[in-house]
């Protein structure tokens, strides 16, 4: 846009004049900054379309890595205090996208990883980081739907919540319980649990689960999943395709059409199955 | 008349040139209101804005009696930095309209129903404070506090506390306390300070106003009851966000490329620029633009050389260019070099023959495992609008089945009428998937002497496949030019389609709904390109 040009005497010509304007707008940008909170995050963001992380970083009054952080922190921690105020689905995805953004400057600024405080759901959405840079978030327990369409994120938490890691890829998750349909259609994910829902990595593919006790459905339709457990629920491994399961101590029952090869402990019953079944030694 | 006109004239350019001449017909200075052309609309105005011409009547007596003389130049340049600085243009002006009613809905004031009309007041009071500080702020400071000293005198808005607020807002921003309202209650007085402190980060890069107004309204909205309070703390209209005598599609051409789809329909509908379905067709044409093939003037080759001009023919010259028919034509008498003719010579641009474009009728999968079109962009109905339009823009027919069950589908008989394909091409039903075997028959049978292209755009997930698959293959022999393309949304591979593959298709198997837009722009290419 052209700008209008100055054509009286007490014009902004004058040095004075644009220092202090300058100044003016250094410091209204400072203040800004300051005060920004999480009502006029939710101000700026508002729309009757699906948020997207572009968008929630354009609401961020800051350009600099450091800033952001220290901004995103700030709001991540004012929603977390009062987060059962935030009863709509777009207002948790946005704070979810600030737990993104988060852990992307963090990682951007050379610090390992990135410790929330607890129930938030939609950590570390979209989050992106690459094979060299994985990003790492840390918590106690971490809400629903954590590490949707996620890629190359690192989650270690006491507990993750419903939904989690849903059209993932390459992410890492250590925990001691997780909720049901864990890494739903997700690709080349790797579980540590003690506990998991049921639908675990339910239409997955390559993936590779570490649990002690899971629920029922495991490994519904995946393809190529490779799982490590000791109990499991009804009907393990339904239409999976190659898979490779140890079951160490019982299976309630094994699925359906699945294919593949089951190890399984001594004693356990002879199952008809399409499985290939093989006792552990 | 205290000003004589060269006096006026003085004034006017002077603002002109402070607004950088902006792209608007003059303002006139209209001396006598009563017996002007436009005196109804002046009547007790300080100038109007004439929409038929494009052009501002500044209502000389008027503002001479209420306002004072002294102050028409700052009000010619309050007036004409709209169309310099803000809104500047219908567009930006949307953009804020749309993003005030979303900060509206947000700060949810007192329960009240929020329209589009409010949030329109809003932007014009937000346009009209980044103008008088930008004024302000580059030396009509003074002018610019004269001026509102008036307007509160003639207005006698004194009571109102949206005036007050809006004049503390300005001693805020001009950084003049109290120099225009003076003492304010604590509340408003701090709510002053706030908007103006965001106010002055960058108060004239458009790419923050729209940060800046919502958050304007956050606190404008405790200060008055009726949205008309608004439009009385301003001095003037200046038109730009007027819709009347302006095509819709025009206006909101390229704001698709900003906005979602929700947002965007609720814009249309909002100004009152049309309907649901009409909105769709705009937001996928404006999506779909980038993609498209447009039409290219074809290349000429050189050809033979042909009599251009005539010449004199001069002794010096070979005697066989010699036209003497001509010479004695235009003369009478060949008299060399003084009469004698001979033709200067060039070499013909022979068109090279453009191979006629096939006409294109698609077909498209509207079941329920296809993405909505209505709630959010459906990668599927963007290539067919891609397709459409490249075809249309190469001057070829566009049919259209968009199909779901044996119950429900619609069909588009080949025209050169896009904007019927485009109507239906964001038709959903959302059921199953049964391949409308008749109007694809029907479809093929008409003008069986042009060729087409049939362009089917489905998930694949067909109940009647292997007749879909033979109709498909019968469709193609009805002419030898006849050819097809299958486009598989949300497969790597399709089992499915290799019997369509053996009924002379080309399959294009998409795993990411994005790249399809690309493939299909492609394929669109390689027909009209």
């Amino acid at each position: 846009m052209k700008f209008p040009k100055p054509v009286f005497k007490r014009s902004s010509e004058s040095l004075r004049d644009l220092l202090e304007t300058n100044r003016a707008e250094e410091e209204a940008r400072a203040t800004h900054f300051q005060d920004y909170d999480l009502a006029e995050f939710f101000l700026n963001l508002r729309s009757r379309d699906r948020i997207s992380k572009a968008r929630v970083r354009k609401a961020l009054p800051t350009s600099d890595d450091r800033e952001l952080v220290e901004l995103l922190h700030r709001l991540v921690d004012e929603a977390a205090s009062n987060y059962i105020q935030l009863r709509m689905q777009w207002q948790r995805e946005a704070v979810g996208f600030l737990t993104t953004l988060a852990v992307e400057a963090t990682s951007s600024l050379g610090e390992e990883f990135l410790e929330l405080p607890g129930s938030l759901d939609y950590v570390g959405l979209q989050a992106e980081g690459t094979p060299e840079k994985r990003l790492m978030i840390k918590g106690g327990r971490i809400g629903n739907f954590a590490g949707l369409k996620a890629r190359y994120l690192n989650i270690k938490a006491t507990s993750v919540g419903d939904y989690c890691f849903r059209r993932a890829v390459r992410c890492n998750i250590e925990t001691q319980t997780a909720g049901k349909c864990l890494g739903e259609e997700g690709e080349d994910l790797r579980l540590t649990a003690s506990e998991a829902g049921d639908w675990l990595m339910l239409k997955s593919k390559r993936c590779y689960a570490d649990v002690h006790k899971v629920g029922r459905l495991a490994g519904l339709d995946s393809h190529k999943l490779t799982m490590h457990v000791h109990h499991t629920g009804a009907e393990l491994g339904a239409r999976a395709k190659d898979a490779v399961i140890y079951v160490y101590q019982d299976a309630k029952s094994l699925g359906l059409r699945g294919s593949g090869v089951i190890y399984i402990g001594k004693g356990s019953p002879p199952w008809r199955t399409t499985f290939r079944v093989e006792k552990l030694p | 008349m205290p000003y004589s006109e060269p006096e006026l004239e003085a004034i006017l350019s002077r603002a002109r040139a402070f607004c950088g001449y902006p792209r608007i017909m003059d303002p006139e200075f209209v001396l006598s209101p009563s017996s002007h052309l436009h005196a109804a609309k002046l009547k007790d105005q300080f100038g109007i804005w004439e929409p038929a011409e494009n052009r501002i009547y500044l209502n000389v007596p008027e503002i001479m009696e209420k306002l004072g003389m002294q102050n028409l130049e700052a009000v010619c340049v309050y007036q004409l930095l709209h169309y310099a600085l803000a809104p500047f243009d219908i567009r930006t002006s949307l953009r804020l309209i749309a993003s005030g009613k979303l900060a509206l809905e947000e700060v949810k004031d007192k329960g009240r129903m929020v329209t589009f009309e409010e949030a329109r007041s809003i932007q014009r009071l937000f346009c009209d404070m980044v103008n008088v500080t930008y004024a302000a702020r580059n030396g009509m400071k003074e002018e610019m506090i004269s001026l509102y000293h008036a307007l509160d005198r003639a207005k006698g808005l004194r009571a109102s506390k949206m005036w007050k607020f809006v004049l503390g807002c300005f001693e805020e921003m001009w950084g003049c306390p109290n120099a225009l309202v003076g003492k304010l209650q604590h509340e408003m007085r701090e709510d002053a300070r706030c908007v103006s402190r965001r106010f002055l980060e960058k108060p004239f890069a458009a790419s923050g106003w729209e940060q800046k107004m919502r958050f304007l309204v956050g606190y404008l909205h405790k200060y008055y009851d009726k949205p008309e309070e608004m439009d009385k703390s301003r001095i003037m209209d200046h038109g730009i966000d007027e819709m009347r005598g302006r095509a819709p599609e025009e206006i909101l051409r390229s704001l698709a490329h900003e906005m979602g789809m929700q947002d965007f329909k609720e814009l249309v509908g909002g100004i009152g620029a049309g309907g649901e379905s009409e909105a769709l067709v705009w937001y996928y044409r404006d999506l779909s633009r980038r993609y498209e093939v447009r039409f290219r003037s074809v290349l000429s080759e050189a050809g033979e050389e042909a009599p251009h001009a005539p010449l004199a023919w001069g002794m010096g010259d070979p005697f066989e260019h010699l036209d003497l028919p001509y010479t004695l034509y235009t003369s009478g008498k060949a008299v060399p070099t003084l009469t004698t003719k001979q033709w200067e010579k060039t070499r013909l641009d022979v068109v090279s023959k453009r191979k006629t474009p096939p006409d294109v009728i698609i077909i498209l999968d509207a079941s329920g495992s296809m993405t909505n079109p209505t709630t959010e962009v459906a990668n599927a109905v963007l290539a067919g609008f891609v397709m459409a339009r490249s075809a249309g823009n190469l001057g070829a027919k566009v049919g259209l089945v968009v199909y779901s069950d044996q119950q429900r589908s619609l069909v588009v008989k080949p025209s050169w009428e896009i904007r019927k394909v485009e109507q239906g091409l964001v038709t959903y039903y959302g059921g199953g998937t049964v391949f409308p075997v008749r109007e694809l028959l029907n479809l093929s049978g008409i003008e069986p002497h042009r060729a087409k292209h049939f362009c089917l755009i489905s998930d694949a997930e067909i109940t009647n496949l292997s007749e879909a698959a033979y109709y498909l293959g019968e469709a193609l022999q009805v002419h030898p030019d006849n050819s097809g393309s299958v486009f598989l949304v949300d497969q790597e591979y399709s089992e499915k389609a290799e019997a369509i593959r053996d009924a002379g298709y080309e399959i294009f198997p998409v795993s990411r709904g994005e790249d399809l837009i690309r493939i299909i722009a492609g394929k669109a290419q390689e027909l009209y390109g």
